[in-house]
This record gives C-alpha cells, sequence and structure tokens, in this order.
C-alpha cells in the first residue's frame, strides 16, 4: 500500500481541467469544500456534497486504486467515530436499544444512527477531497498556491515536505515492517499489549530513520542556498484569472450554504 | 592564491569524545580534480562539512584552525553564503532531492540566489543538458534511475555555477550503470567549467583517469597526499592506512615488483601495454580453466518455477523466473537498479507472495510453511541497518531473532557472545547499536540473522558503505558459512568481489534472468556484458584487450600475476 502511495505522490501530475487553474484556486476548492463538509451534519446534505465530490475526483481521472487507498483510511477513522457516535451519543429520537456499561445506562437512539452515519460519509467524503487534492496538487503547487495568497515561502515550504517526508515516511514503514519480520517478529500474534510492544521494534527504527532524513533534508536545504531570513525569487508568477475567481466564489458560496443550512436554517426557511 | 587552504584544522562534534579531524593541513589549486579516500570513520564526510559549511555551522562542536576559500575564512560566513561559491552532492540521491519534479529542483538553488527568470531558463536547459536530462524535464525524480537522481542532483547543483563542487561518496549507491552515468558527468563538468571538485569516494578505480591529487585520510589525519604518480608510490603504507588500492593499481605495483620495473598504471589501456612490455611476443599457448561443474545432484535448497511479481502500481518486478539453487552454493545476484533482485530475494523468505508462479525452499512451497518457520530457514539480511535495529544494547539486537523465533535462553547466551567475538564486537556489547558506524551496524544486523542459524542467507548489498577491508571481511565470512554448508545467495554491485568469491553468477534485467551460470564465463562475455548494462570488473576488460595474447577469461588480479610471472622475460 505504502508502495502504492509513494508512486503516486511522486509520479508526473496528469493534466486535467484543475491544471488549467491557479494553484491557488485549487486550494481552495480544498479547503471550502473540506470546511462545507465539516461543518456539514445533515444526512441529505452530506451526501450531496458526497456526490459532488465523486464528480470532481472523476474529472481527474484519478485511478481508483488511489482513491481507494484514502477511502479505506477514512473509512476506518469513519467507522471508529460513527459507532462511537451510535453507543456512546446522546442524540434525541426513538430509543432504538438500551444496555449498561461500566455501571451506565446507554440508549441508541434514532439521533445517534442517523449522526453515527453522518459522520461516516462525512469522512468517505472528506477521504475522496483529499485523494482530489493529493492527485492533483504536487508539492511545488502548493508552495505556489501559498505564494499567491502572500503565505511566508518557509511556511509553504514546509507544508510541501510535509507531503514529500509522508510518501518516504510510508516506504520506510514498509520496509521496516518486513525487516522485523524477516527476524520473526509476528506483530499480528499476542494480546493487545503483546502487539503494541512489538510495534515499538518498529516504530524505533522509524523514529530514528525520519530524524536522519530530516537532519539529509536541513543540509540539503543549507547548501542549496536556502536561507528563510532572506529574500528570494520566483520562477512561477501566477495570477488569479476570471476562471479562478469563479471557481473560489463558488465553492466560498457552498460553504456559506452549508453554514447557514446547519446553523440558521430558519434564514433560508427551512425548519428542523 | 590557493583556492582551498585547511589551516591546521581540527574538529570534534559535540556527541563524541574523540577528534573527527586532527591538524589538517591542505591546499588545493583552482580547477583541480581532488580524490579524498579512505576507510569508514576516516573523517571523510567531516573533510566535505568543512567545505561547504556543514561544519561548524550545522552541527554543534568545538573547532580548531581555519578553512579558507578564494582567502575567505569560511568558519565565519553561514551556510546559505557558501552555498553561493560551494555546491554539495551527497551519498544518498534521494535525500538530497527537494522537489517532486526535475524542473523545479534545478530551480529552487536560483531562486535562493535571487536569480531572475531569464536567466533561470537558460541555466535550467544548459545544467540539464549537460548532464543529459533534457529530455527528462518533465519527469519526476521518482521515475528517474538511481543514476540519472545523482545526476539530477548534480545538475542542480552546477546550475547555481559554484566554483567548488563537493561531493561525498557520489556513487556509492550506485548500480554500476549509474556509476558510469556520474563518472561521466564529472568528467563533462571538469571539461565544461573550470570547476575545483573534491570527491569524496570508497570505490575509487574509474575516478583516478580524473584525478589531480589524492588525499588519503585516516582516524582523522591526512596520511598520505599528492599528485597520483606520487600517490600511488607509497603502496604499501596505503595498505598500511586502510586505503583503498583499485585493480590496475594493484596490478601494476605487482608487475613492478616481480619485474623490478617501475609501472604506474591507472587503466586498463596503460596496463596492456605494460604487460606487452613485460612478456614481449610470448602467448598464453593452454589456457585452461577449471571448469565448475554446479553440482546438478544434492538437495535443492531453493527452486523457483516461471515466478513473476507485479508491485500495486503495477511495475513488474519480477517476469518468469526460474532458479534452482542447491544447498551448499555460493550465488551471486547482479543487475542494474530495478532489475528485480531485491524483489527476487524477498519472495524467498515470504516478505514478497509472488503473483504467479511457485517457489519451494527445501521442496517445500514458501506458502506452506508458518512465517516463524520460514525465516528460520531463509535469513535475509536488508542492506540497510537502520531499517533494523531496534533495541538497545548490541547484545538484545542479537539475540532479537532468536527470542521471537523461541530458541532457549541458553542457547541465546551462547550464540551472542559466540557472534560478538566472531564479528569482532565483543567491545560494543552493552553500547546502543544507534552509536556504531555504518559498517558496524551492519555487522549487528548480520550477525542478529546468523544468530537464527538459516539454512539458507540472502545478502543484500553486504559491501555498500563498507571500506576496502570490511568489504573483504564480510565476503570471507560469507565464504566460511558457505564452506559449513550454508546455501547463500548474495545480490551486489561491486563485481570486483563477484569475481574474487563467487563462482556461480545470476545476471538479471527488467525482471529475467538473463544469465545463469559461471561468474568468469559472464565477465568474459562481452556481448552479454553489454547487453546485461553491466560494467565488466576491470580486469575482465583488460583480460578482453589482451585476447590475442592468450589473456581471455583472466578475472582476477592474482591470476594475471600468475601468466605474467610465467612469461615475463627479464
Amino acid at each position: 500500500m505504502s508502495q502504492l502511495f509513494q508512486s503516486f505522490i511522486f509520479k508526473s501530475r496528469t493534466r486535467t481541467i484543475f491544471s488549467k487553474l491557479n494553484p491557488a484556486s485549487v486550494l481552495f476548492l480544498y479547503i471550502f469544500l473540506a470546511l462545507a463538509d465539516l461543518l456539514s451534519f445533515n444526512l441529505e446534505l452530506l451526501i450531496a456534497q458526497t456526490v459532488i465530490s465523486s464528480l470532481i475526483v472523476m474529472i481527474t481521472k484519478a485511478p481508483l486504486k488511489f482513491v481507494k487507498l484514502f477511502l479505506i483510511i477514512a473509512t476506518w477513522f469513519g467507522l471508529v467515530l460513527g459507532l462511537v457516535t451510535v453507543f456512546f451519543g446522546l442524540y434525541s429520537g426513538r430509543i432504538i436499544y438500551s444496555f449498561e456499561f461500566a455501571g451506565t445506562l446507554l440508549r441508541i437512539t434514532s439521533g445517534n444512527l442517523t449522526n453515527g452515519f453522518a459522520i461516516l460519509i462525512k469522512l468517505l467524503n472528506l477521504g475522496m477531497l483529499t485523494a482530489f487534492y493529493v492527485f492533483v496538487a504536487d508539492p511545488r503547487s502548493i508552495v505556489s498556491a501559498m505564494e499567491t495568497i502572500r503565505v511566508p515561502f518557509k511556511f509553504s515550504l514546509s507544508l510541501a515536505l510535509v507531503f514529500r517526508n509522508l510518501a518516504i515516511f510510508a516506504g520506510d514503514f514498509e520496509i521496516i515492517n518486513q525487516a522485523q519480520r524477516s527476524r520473526g517478529l509476528d506483530i499480528n500474534k499476542g494480546s493487545i499489549f503483546q502487539r503494541a510492544k512489538k510495534y515499538v521494534n518498529i516504530v524505533i527504527p522509524l523514529v530514528f530513520l525520519a530524524l536522519k532524513r530530516a537532519d539529509d533534508l536541513v543540509n540539503a536545504l543549507d547548501t542549496k542556498g536556502y536561507d528563510p531570513k532572506t529574500g528570494r525569487t520566483s520562477y512561477y508568477s501566477y495570477r488569479l484569472m476570471a476562471l479562478d475567481y469563479a471557481v473560489i466564489a463558488l465553492s466560498a458560496l457552498l460553504v456559506i450554504f452549508v453554514a447557514i443550512y446547519t446553523f440558521f436554517p430558519h434564514l433560508i426557511g427551512i425548519s428542523v | 592564491m590557493k583556492k582551498i587552504v585547511f589551516d591546521n584544522i581540527s574538529w570534534r562534534y559535540s556527541s563524541s569524545k574523540e577528534w573527527a579531524l586532527k591538524e589538517i593541513n591542505a591546499e588545493i589549486e583552482e580547477g583541480e580534480v581532488v580524490l579524498v579516500t579512505g576507510p569508514t570513520g576516516a573523517g571523510k564526510t567531516t573533510f566535505c562539512r568543512l567545505l561547504n559549511g556543514l561544519v561548524p555551522h550545522g552541527y554543534p562542536g568545538t573547532l580548531r584552525g581555519r578553512v579558507y576559500i578564494d582567502g575567505r575564512d569560511t568558519t565565519t560566513i553561514p551556510i546559505s553564503k557558501i552555498a553561493n561559491f560551494v555546491g554539495s552532492v551527497f551519498e544518498d540521491p534521494e535525500s538530497q532531492i527537494v522537489w517532486t519534479n526535475i524542473k523545479d529542483e534545478v530551480i529552487f538553488p536560483l531562486e535562493n540566489r535571487r536569480i531572475q527568470k531569464d536567466e533561470m531558463e537558460e541555466r535550467i536547459s544548459q545544467s540539464l543538458g549537460l548532464l543529459g536530462l533534457l529530455d527528462k524535464v518533465d519527469k519526476t525524480p521518482y521515475e528517474l534511475s538511481g543514476g540519472q537522481k545523482q545526476r539530477l542532483a548534480i545538475a542542480s547543483v552546477i546550475a547555481a555555477r559554484p566554483s567548488i563542487i563537493v561531493m561525498d561518496e557520489p556513487t556509492s549507491q550506485l548500480d554500476p550503470v549509474g556509476r558510469r552515468e556520474v563518472m561521466e558527468a564529472i568528467k563533462r563538468i571538469r571539461d565544461e567549467y573550470n570547476s575545483t571538485i573534491i570527491i569524496v569516494e570508497h570505490n575509487i578505480d574509474a575516478l583516478l583517469n580524473y584525478a589531480d591529487k589524492m588525499i588519503l585520510l585516516n582516524e582523522g589525519c591526512i596520511v598520505i597526499q599528492g599528485e597520483p604518480d606520487a600517490y600511488y608510490s607509497s603502496v604499501e603504507d596505503i595498505v598500511r592506512y586502510r586505503g583503498p588500492l583499485p585493480e590496475c593499481v594493484e596490478l601494476s605495483y605487482r608487475i613492478s615488483q616481480i619485474t623490478g620495473k617501475k609501472f604506474n598504471c591507472y587503466n586498463t589501456d596503460c596496463l596492456k601495454e605494460a604487460i606487452e612490455k613485460v612478456i614481449g611476443n610470448k602467448v598464453i599457448e593452454v589456457n585452461e580453466w577449471d571448469i565448475v561443474n554446479f553440482d546438478s545432484k544434492g538437495d535443492t535448497a531453493v527452486e523457483l518455477r516461471d515466478v513473476s511479481f507485479v508491485y500495486a502500481d503495477n511495475t513488474k518486478a519480477l517476469d518468469g523466473v526460474s532458479i534452482t539453487v542447491k544447498k551448499g552454493e555460493m550465488v551471486g545476484i547482479i543487475g542494474v537498479n530495478g532489475s528485480g533482485k531485491t524483489t527476487l530475494a524477498k519472495t524467498l523468505n515470504g516478505l514478497l507472495k509472488p503473483s504467479s508462479g511457485s517457489i519451494k525452499i527445501f521442496g517445500k512451497d514458501v506458502n506452506a510453511y508458518k512465517q516463524a518457520e520460514l525465516v528460520g530457514k531463509v535469513g535475509y539480511v536488508f542492506q540497510n541497518p537502520i531499517h533494523q535495529i531496534s533495541c538497545r544494547t548490541v547484545r538484545e539486537e542479537i539475540a532479537f531473532g532468536m527470542k521471537n523465533l523461541g530458541f532457549n535462553e541458553e542457547i541465546i547466551r551462547h550464540n551472542v557472545e559466540t557472534l560478538l567475538e566472531r564479528f569482532n564486537l565483543s567491545k560494543f556489547g552493552d553500547a546502543h547499536p544507534y552509536n556504531l558506524s555504518r559498517a558496524d551496524q551492519f555487522r549487528v544486523t548480520f550477525a542478529s540473522v546468523v544468530a537464527m542459524n538459516p539454512d539458507i542467507l540472502v545478502v543484500d548489498e553486504p559491501t555498500t558503505g563498507q571500506d576496502h577491508a570490511q568489504s573483504h571481511e564480510i565476503m570471507n565470512f560469507l565464504q566460511e558459512e558457505n564452506k559449513k554448508g550454508k546455501t547463500i545467495l548474495v545480490i551486489t554491485h561491486h563485481l570486483r568481489f563477484v569475481a574474487q568469491y563467487i563462482q556461480r553468477l545470476i545476471i538479471m534485467l527488467n525482471g529475467k534472468i538473463l544469465y545463469d551460470g559461471q561468474t568468469r564465463n559472464a565477465f568474459s562475455n562481452y556481448s552479454l556484458m553489454r547487453s546485461s548494462l553491466i560494467e565488466p570488473p576491470e580486469m575482465s576488460k583488460l583480460s578482453y584487450l589482451l585476447a590475442d595474447k592468450g589473456f581471455h577469461g583472466l578475472i582476477s588480479v592474482d591470476e594475471f600475476i600468475d601468466r605474467i610471472a610465467e612469461l615475463a622475460t627479464f
């Protein structure tokens, strides 16, 4: 899986309609759609947003294998948070089932179920949006996007390097896991405590390697003349065009609509 | 004025009690190519860091003395300013590449130097053109081979046009093709610009023709320095200080010894002339080599039948591979990066499951083994020891695998102590493995796999990062284990050691087996070497050149000396 992730992070980006946009508007599109997703708690609205995200992903022609990778991670998080909400949530609604847990009476209500499901959809949508952004934006376009909106280079560079390092980190994890398996370490065997202890044998070399890689990277940046305190020129100069403004405005409108729908529904004549 | 002056410089890292460099005095002229070499831990990397400013500015420690570049004391100039006149290329091409786009990688140092866009365009095409990467401009570094990545790192350095280029083991992680690409790049830079180039390397064979000056470091001191002729006039001292001795130099020195005439040869052309002078018109009449019959009887240790492996991103790493290895064989596996060597090795102990085909270990399908049982049969030593080390002491690290496999406490204790002694690690028994040098770390991880007493040992690049003497130690150890009956598979790029230690060779290319047979026959087959993209060892190249004299098929210095001694006209 890590090899797949690495190959997509480091591969040449496919040219799509989003390549024609200023990287800043692609970043805004991602941020606004993700924000709308986080603000939304209505199941129908979330499903509609997920349909929009799916269409965007389809336009990018991102390979299914790649999108699946993000959806698997999102599903795991979504299931955990969703189940916590179902069993321990305090949402009102029809009581479907009640049980005692650690001396406390817990109720699974229709509200818990709806919200638990909404969380799962929310995470899946977020996974889809992240797959879209990672697929279209390489580290340099993240920097360019942030330069357009006047974020200091040292911050945008740091963010771009997080992307690069995540992919390398994923590859290192895979190799270390194999190296320990080849010495008989079986992390799937034993109690939870024993398994956690075994993970230490993967985490230690991973952290050491990450620190070494960080040191190498700092040396590379230094010797390439990078100094955050001094100015620099930029090869890329992007201007926001009409299409960029349209994309930013539309995605911002979506956030406003979701915020009103969620927090001030009466303003648009909806009763919740 | 001298370009670079090391004025009585000493440096100690704050994390160490030992001085990494001691009272270094050296002078380098403008436009010189200087080759710095020495055993592991000699202070070579610190030497580079003093030039690019990482020492003293990037690491805490104690400095004595001064380094002057064009008369400026670099110990008082920040690294980002030093970068205006010193460019650096590091060992690992991936760790120094910052961006995921080739053009961006070249642009980055130019932006840092506040170069304007028009000039950037010109420099991008010039530097990528010089390094032969112009047609790759739209690719990402991930899509390049190891040699191409290192050429990209060099292109990014030369685009900024520094007057000095420092390269810290630029070819040590590359396959022979990558190594040759980088060598050619260095030659082009030397011819095109008048850059002063300082190269730190263990593997100096191919660089000798370009060096104007040689420096040998040992335990932080410069022990020999001078022009190549003067440097190689003291071969005994080079060996004593554990400096690398290229095969051509070694042969040239030994010919001088047996003939009493002085020969200073660094390349095969010069050696050909020298040998022709020594043997006159004589020709080797009968050249019968021991024909090695790989035992077709005996137990089969490894059997692969039509094995293919496809990674998740659809890369076909193995394509219909069939191999049989008998118990007690020692087999070398070579091939350019990406040819499938490591993937093949990982399928043997179940780390990767083949997409199709079957793998049998001692006649039993790998899938029929439990993981613990399989790793007890097939021990795999990874290339980078950092991927394996996870314990607090060397003792615990060696015991790690045995504990996982459920060895008895007493056996664990006994094996650990025996291996500490055998691998010359006794003094490090209670030390943290991370505090050891890379060469020592490799021996620790090696010992931890050997401790599990596997019948088959698969060793991935055992000589990478090791100096010449250490490489011989490791190969000798593998040979000893092989004599005890263990089946050994060695993946390596260092063909000199293959020629010396391994009789059966497998050559891979694009996931397929291109050759499986006697090492001598492979290295003697020029068209096979070309089609497998492999640069044969220097002695094989020399044997091609002297084929009409009957030297065809020789692959080691010893074999040449034996024949020359028979034919020499004294």
